[in-house]
């Protein structure tokens, strides 16, 4: 009678577990399609940067030439959600949500002129030599300079917004969050 | 022998009994509707980011042209802010028309607002009077002038609509968590 109780039980316990890890993969799959269809907003987050190139000439006769000219620009910041890793798993009879994404980069830039004011409208833009200037090189390299020095902001802000996407979803689903972002 | 039949009897009804246990499945909160739960506020959602370059400029007569001629760009000044953009107090529960980004439609959702403005720098040139530069965002009777002038800039370089749409699709995505 014993052997047949021990067997009953360990028939019983091993269902629950199929039963357990089963239902893991179920909601790991159920979220994974919610994640890649709803989420793709997230995936990319675009920062807009005014450019503004100045130039400026003394002239003792005519008035002095100034030259403004901005542009703004459109840059892309994401990651693939393709490239995301989503599971469930049971840790110490809690069930966590384990997402692992790729590091948010850069995608595209898309740069153009607003406005462009100067004195005279024959001025053309020079340098401390005289030498002619090339502004879409100057427009170029002074995006450059901005990019890089916001770059790790934008990056940080895309990380947020998906941290906090994927705790409201976690929250939703009743688990607790483990999210990493490679480097 | 009857012992042999209870126990297996009970066997059976445990076994049953696991198995209702185990396929039966809870039925997934889903809200279609404006009400939902209150869950946690997020104090501030930031969707966007912007550079955003201020340019006022003192226009007058040329020179050589004091008596006739347009007014040329004489002096200017340029005032260089971070604009953080998104949505405070979010707390689901006030959105309007939630329901609507269920179905994919996000045009209904509020925009964003400006959230930070940081001024990093400014240069005046010409003629343009350095105190009048500093003044030029000078909060007046308690409203935040800088927001309403980096707004309107926005607006004027063609860029406030996209952030707009970036925006809502974002806070779509929020939302979409607790639809079907």
């Amino acid at each position: 009678m014993n052997k047949f109780v021990k067997h009953t039980v360990l028939t019983i316990l091993i269902f629950s577990a199929i039963g357990c890890s089963e239902s893991n993969i179920e909601l790991e799959r159920n979220l994974e399609i919610k994640i890649k269809e709803d989420g793709a907003a997230l995936a990319q987050l675009e920062a807009v940067y005014g450019v503004v190139f100045t130039n400026q000439k003394e002239n003792w006769v005519s008035s002095d030439d100034i030259y403004i000219r901005k542009d703004m620009a459109n840059v892309y910041y994401g990651y693939g959600l393709e490239e995301a890793k989503i599971s469930v798993v049971d840790e110490d009879d809690i069930k966590v949500l384990k997402v692992i994404l790729p590091a948010p980069k850069q995608i595209s830039v898309d740069r153009k002129t607003v406005s462009v004011e100067s004195t005279h409208e024959d001025y053309n833009p020079r340098g401390p030599n005289g030498e002619m200037l090339n502004v879409d090189l100057e427009m170029n390299k002074k995006l450059e300079e901005i990019s890089a020095k916001y770059s790790a902001k934008t990056i940080e802000m895309t990380k947020n917004i998906t941290k906090k996407y994927f705790e409201t979803l976690a929250f939703r689903f009743d688990l607790k969050l483990d999210i990493t972002f490679e480097k | 022998m009857l012992n042999r039949i209870i126990i297996i009897l009970i066997s059976i009804i445990l076994l049953i009994g696991a198995f209702i246990y185990l396929t039966y499945e809870e039925k997934a909160i889903t809200y279609k509707s404006a009400e939902l739960l209150e869950y946690n506020s997020v104090d501030k959602l930031f969707t966007s980011f912007a550079y955003v370059p201020i340019i006022d400029y003192q226009r007058g007569k040329l020179k050589r042209n004091l008596w006739m001629g347009e007014d040329a760009v004489l002096g200017y000044c340029w005032r260089q802010y971070e604009v953080g953009i998104g949505y405070d107090s979010l707390s689901l529960k006030i959105i309007e028309n939630m329901g609507t980004a269920c179905d994919g439609n996000y045009y209904d959702l509020p925009e964003p607002k400006i959230l930070s403005t940081n001024p990093v720098s400014s240069e005046a040139f010409g003629k343009y009077d350095r105190l009048k530069c500093d003044e030029y965002d000078l909060d007046v009777d308690g409203e935040r002038k800088s927001h309403e002038i980096i707004l309107k800039q926005l607006k004027n370089d063609a860029q406030w609509n996209r952030i707009v749409e970036n925006s809502k699709k974002t806070l779509s995505t929020f939302i979409k968590i607790y639809c079907e």
